[in-house]
């Protein structure tokens, strides 16, 4: 029995000459908050979007539940996860309500979904504004309602808290921790901010030049080098001399 | 079952098109296929008019070729915008194959279609016996009329929706369809076999028409397209359809496009004239400028030559088979796409907040103005050079018309007004395509002005009176002219400045 809930095995993504993801090994655990850490354009959205096969690797194989992916197994594995990848999408002319029906019907899910989906996130009561009046906030935050849709038992989170203010930001870490804790929702946050994850991963993967140069517990990794950041920056520099 | 159906992905499309006002413009369109149909026909006085259904159905698939291939690119078009703008690609490929969001789309072009021309079958057929027309169509033509368009609308939409999907950009994908319907039109005048996807409409019509210049009159026959067409139409029907399909279920490096289109978002902001020609500099559009005068030439040249039998072979004569369809339909539409790109640089993302923070309103639109300006003397200037060579090259003698550098001139003026009432519709309908929808329809109700002596009233109008697109010798008090161009360019410059100063940045992610 295979005890971790989305595992990839030497995944590979190469665009023209330059591999964007080379033999990454990740391997989430059932029920944790995994913090995907690394700075900008080291392969974090890249993965993601390999995970959820908008893309398609060059190599490697990646499981989801115990499953393996391949083209016909694809969207049904999609159906538990949620996910939000780079911008939160949506339609502009359309409300919020609006937009997470058609979600909905794609997701085939009940209708009485979306108001508990729009309640998790707080937007319930501007659910009828049109998104192009959204701010970039509820923008987010309507995203991630989006992918709650249907009670997926993975949510993929890229970037969730990109241009959020303090309190935005304070609010989707909350909400992630409760998701996690509440509802036993296994989630994967990417982030290239270290305090973000310290606050809400148990477990890091950090990932630079497409490769991953960590992987485990958040409390193990912080043991050995005192704070996140130290342990962050020894692997990162030790990675630019690969 | 966990995938989305096509049908069910379908009724999505409807849903995501909420408050877009597709039904109003195919109104929109009929009405003005009305007025063209029924002035058209009024004029040949009814009672001496045995053939009255036979017109209407024989002006059907023509009119259509551009309406109705506008109207389906236009559809196609929006409909990938939408997610282009939404950013949904993300989203929506871990929800649905894209498979079924290809035929979802097809599928919902294609219940468009069908209301399109029921509708306007319709409302024609009972505008018609309003007008105490006698009997009925028959059915047959009307049948066949149907078909050619739903087959040739429908080409048109699998095409747009292939070229929307490449190009993240609109204009570049509706500029092709746009040069497209014009070559389209003078396809038909060549020849009335079906040659591109462009004539599929009116190839497959119902009836000839022949024109009778010595008693002026025309007559119809029944007509049915030979197999060949009819093959070469289902052809293209497959072929749009497959590649479409092809397209959409490797998405992958469209997806990757899609993105690398979203970042070239930021400009670098030079606060003299020559920042709006930077702006265009990764913009084709000029292309679009060059390409149509030359179409049209040609064709005009191939239209001259063909129909020796009714034209003199003279400088006045080929200038109105090189400039009708310019100045009837194109010009308009072209300087509309100009000064929509124009301003939707503007409208995207948040460049409102930064261009206004450090130019002048008076100064944007001035500099926008002197683009659109400049590029259209240098399309009616190309129009001429391309007149005088191919006038020379086909051997006309004598000297070139001095009316002819009158139209360039009062062309060129003409051109400038129009630009300045584009660019307003530009500046203040935030959208990209209405305001070219508006110039194409524009284009029309300038015709009719202009045969009911209204010209100077519409700026539309006035390209068309400029150049002299319906007969080089027309009188045209050319003082009279320029004043006019003058004051709707005052008038609308200060009009955008107005509405500038007016109304507060919006910023549109």
């Amino acid at each position: 029995m295979n005890q971790y809930i989305i595992e990839t095995k030497n995944l590979s993504k190469k665009s023209g000459s330059a591999y964007r993801v080379r033999n990454l090994n990740m391997q989430v655990p059932k029920g944790i908050v995994y913090g995907f850490l690394g700075p900008n354009g080291a392969g974090k959205t890249t993965t993601l979007k390999l995970i959820l096969g908008l893309i398609r690797q060059t190599d490697g194989e990646i499981s989801i539940l115990g499953q393996k992916v391949s083209a016909s197994t694809r969207l049904r594995l999609n159906r538990s996860i949620g996910s939000l990848i780079e911008n939160p999408g949506g339609y502009g002319h359309l409300t919020g309500l609006e937009n997470m029906q058609i979600i909905q019907k794609l997701k085939g899910v009940p209708k009485d979904a979306i108001t508990s989906a729009l309640k998790t996130v707080r937007l319930y009561e501007q659910k009828d504004k049109k998104l192009k009046n959204y701010s970039l906030g509820m923008r987010q935050r309507l995203g991630i309602a989006m992918a709650l849709l249907g009670d997926p038992d993975i949510l993929i989170l890229d970037e969730p808290t990109n241009g959020l203010d303090p309190s935005g930001i304070q609010e989707i870490r909350t909400l992630i921790r409760t998701l996690s804790e509440e509802r036993g929702i296994t989630i994967i946050v990417s982030s290239h901010l270290l305090s973000e994850v310290e606050q809400m991963a148990d477990y890091v993967g950090i990932i630079h030049h497409g490769h991953m140069l960590y992987q485990g517990r958040l409390d193990a990794l912080e043991k050995e080098s005192q704070t996140l950041e130290d342990a962050f920056l020894q692997l990162t520099e030790g990675g630019n001399s690969l | 079952m966990i995938s989305v159906s096509p049908i069910k992905s379908m009724q999505l499309e409807f849903e995501k098109a909420k408050r877009k006002p597709t039904l109003l413009m195919v109104l929109f369109i009929i009405l003005i296929n009305l007025c063209y149909l029924f002035i058209g026909i009024k004029k040949n006085d009814m009672a001496n008019f045995p053939y009255a259904w036979e017109a209407i159905l024989f002006y059907f698939p023509l009119l259509n070729t551009i309406f109705l291939s506008v109207f389906m690119a236009v559809l196609a078009s929006r409909t990938m915008d939408l997610e282009h703008k939404a950013g949904s690609w993300n989203l929506l490929q871990t929800l649905q194959l894209p498979s079924s969001l290809y035929l979802g789309k097809v599928l919902y072009g294609f219940v468009w279609l069908v209301i399109f021309c029921v509708l306007e079958m319709g409302i024609t057929i009972a505008f018609a016996k309003y007008m105490r027309f006698p009997g009925f169509p028959p059915l047959k033509a009307l049948q066949l009329t149907f078909v050619g368009e739903i087959i040739g609308g429908m080409v048109i939409y699998q095409l747009q929706l292939l070229l929307s999907m490449l190009f993240t950009m609109q204009f570049v994908a509706l500029s092709i369809s746009l040069c497209g319907t014009l070559a389209g039109i003078f396809m038909m005048y060549i020849s009335d076999r079906l040659l591109f996807p462009w004539s599929v409409i009116s190839a497959l019509r119902a009836l000839n028409m022949e024109y009778h210049s010595g008693d002026k009159y025309s007559s119809y026959s029944w007509y049915f397209p030979p197999q060949r067409d009819w093959l070469l139409a289902f052809f293209y029907l497959g072929l749009t359809l497959l590649l479409g399909f092809i397209l959409y279920t490797h998405m992958e490096e469209n997806h990757l496009r899609t993105r690398a289109g979203k970042t070239i978002r930021t400009h670098k902001i030079h606060t003299a004239l020559p920042s709006e020609m930077i702006k265009l500099k990764h913009s084709p559009v000029w292309v679009a400028f060059i390409l149509m005068p030359v179409i049209s030439a040609i064709i005009g040249i191939i239209n001259f030559l063909a129909n020796q039998g009714i034209l003199s072979f003279t400088w006045e004569a080929l200038w109105t088979q090189q400039s009708l369809f310019l100045g009837l339909f194109f010009l308009s539409p072209l300087t509309g796409v100009l000064c929509s790109l124009l301003w939707r640089m503007e409208h995207h993302g948040t460049n409102w907040n930064i261009i206004l923070t450090i130019e002048s309103p008076g100064r944007l639109i001035r500099d926008k103005l002197c683009i659109s300006s400049s590029m259209s003397i240098l399309c009616i200037l190309w129009i001429g050079i391309l007149y005088i060579i191919s006038g020379k090259a086909i051997g006309l003698t004598g000297t070139i018309p001095l009316e002819f550098f009158e139209c360039m001139l009062c062309g060129a003026f003409a051109c400038i007004s129009l630009s300045a009432v584009q660019s307003y519709l530009s500046l203040t309908i935030r959208s990209f395509t209405i305001p070219i929808g508006i110039a194409l329809i524009g284009g029309f109700l300038g015709m009719m002005f202009l045969s009911k002596g209204w010209g100077f009233f519409l700026p539309y109008a006035m390209v068309q009176m400029g150049l002299k697109s319906t007969s080089l010798t027309n009188e045209l008090n050319v003082p009279t002219f320029i004043i006019a161009c003058a004051i709707y360019v005052a008038i609308f410059y200060f009009l955008s400045v107005w509405h500038i100063r007016r109304t507060d940045v919006k910023t549109m992610e």
